[in-house]
């Protein structure tokens, strides 16, 4: 799907710091990814990875339903490489969530990309 | 989850419920090839899922704009192992376009499917698509219209000037029009 630059700098620009230093950090803490076909392991990374990730999928909870679908979709592409169960469930729910979101580029937006993570777990 | 995304995604908005021609320049769900479903379901899942994702691209051609980008990348994949399906994927691509409801973007991303796939596609199918894609070239935008579009194309013999997306698209298509549809590219140059 291709955003115009005004409502992707748009949604970029609303979208609360905190929660974007989660998902960076999070993100920075694999260095590169081969892939996306990290898995669960002992790895003690992943776990604070993923300690992030559901910090930042329960502060979303408090966000609009459309920077809460946003939030989650990220969330689930951080997670799913790691644990494709978690990575699926966000992805679910972020389906579900641009349904409440009135139809338009946007509601088509999340729930496309809630697809792409999903056949890609 | 492959098949909760092939299964689901039957379930997206369609253009018709939002009034999409008017309001966005592509059908949202589906352009594309590496953002969207296809190409995790493709790569991963290979020849089983060719007929499963054919009829997905079907669907949203009923519903849509035909997924071009995707299904052409499936089409080349496929089309040493087997020539038939490609047909199949070819005819379908030409006949949706025909029936499309009018995205901006459906004449850009018919020809880049007519350009990427024409070498595996039979005389006979690439003389249809680019009789189709003339005419579809040679109408007003249905939407849009007062999109301006600007484009200037250098060649080792001159440069030539656009002031329409279709004009500079009928340019890309000349080349093999001159030698697959010789009579309608010299009508095309005497204009």
């Amino acid at each position: 799907m291709k955003y115009s630059p005004d409502s992707y700098l748009a949604r970029q620009a609303v979208r609360p710091i905190p929660i974007l230093v989660l998902l960076t950090t999070a993100s920075s803490l694999f260095g590169s990814i081969p892939g996306r076909d990290l898995r669960l392991n002992e790895d003690p990374s992943h776990t604070r990875v993923l300690e992030y990730l559901d910090q930042a999928h329960t502060l979303s909870g408090n966000f609009s339903i459309e920077e809460r679908g946003w939030t989650v979709l990220d969330a689930a592409e951080v997670a799913a490489p790691i644990d494709p169960d978690r990575g699926n469930k966000w992805s679910l729910e972020v389906w579900e969530i641009a349904k409440q979101l009135s139809r338009g580029q946007s509601r088509i937006a999340l729930q496309k990309n809630a697809l792409r993570e999903l056949a890609t777990q | 989850m492959t098949l909760t995304a092939l299964f689901v995604c039957k379930q997206e908005d369609l253009p018709s419920s939002w009034d999409a021609v008017h309001n966005v320049t592509e059908d949202s769900r589906f352009l594309g090839y590496g953002n969207i479903f296809f190409k995790s379901v493709w790569e991963k899942g290979g020849m089983p899922y060719r007929a499963k994702l054919a009829n997905v691209a079907r669907f949203f051609g009923q519903t849509g704009q035909y997924p071009y980008a995707a299904m052409s990348h499936i089409a080349v994949d496929i089309a040493p192992s087997d020539p038939p399906k490609v047909g199949r994927i070819l005819r379908d691509a030409t006949r949706y376009f025909q029936r499309d409801p009018g995205f901006i973007a459906t004449n850009q991303e018919f020809i880049r499917f007519v350009l990427a796939t024409r070498k595996i596609a039979s005389p006979k199918i690439l003389r249809k698509e680019l009789m189709v894609a003339t005419a579809a070239l040679q109408q007003q935008p249905r939407t849009f219209k007062t999109r301006t579009y600007r484009v200037s194309v250098t060649t080792p013999r001159g440069t030539a000037a656009f002031g329409s997306q279709n004009e500079a698209l009928l340019f890309q298509l000349l080349p093999m029009m001159k030698i697959s549809v010789p009579k309608i590219a010299a009508e095309l140059l005497e204009c």
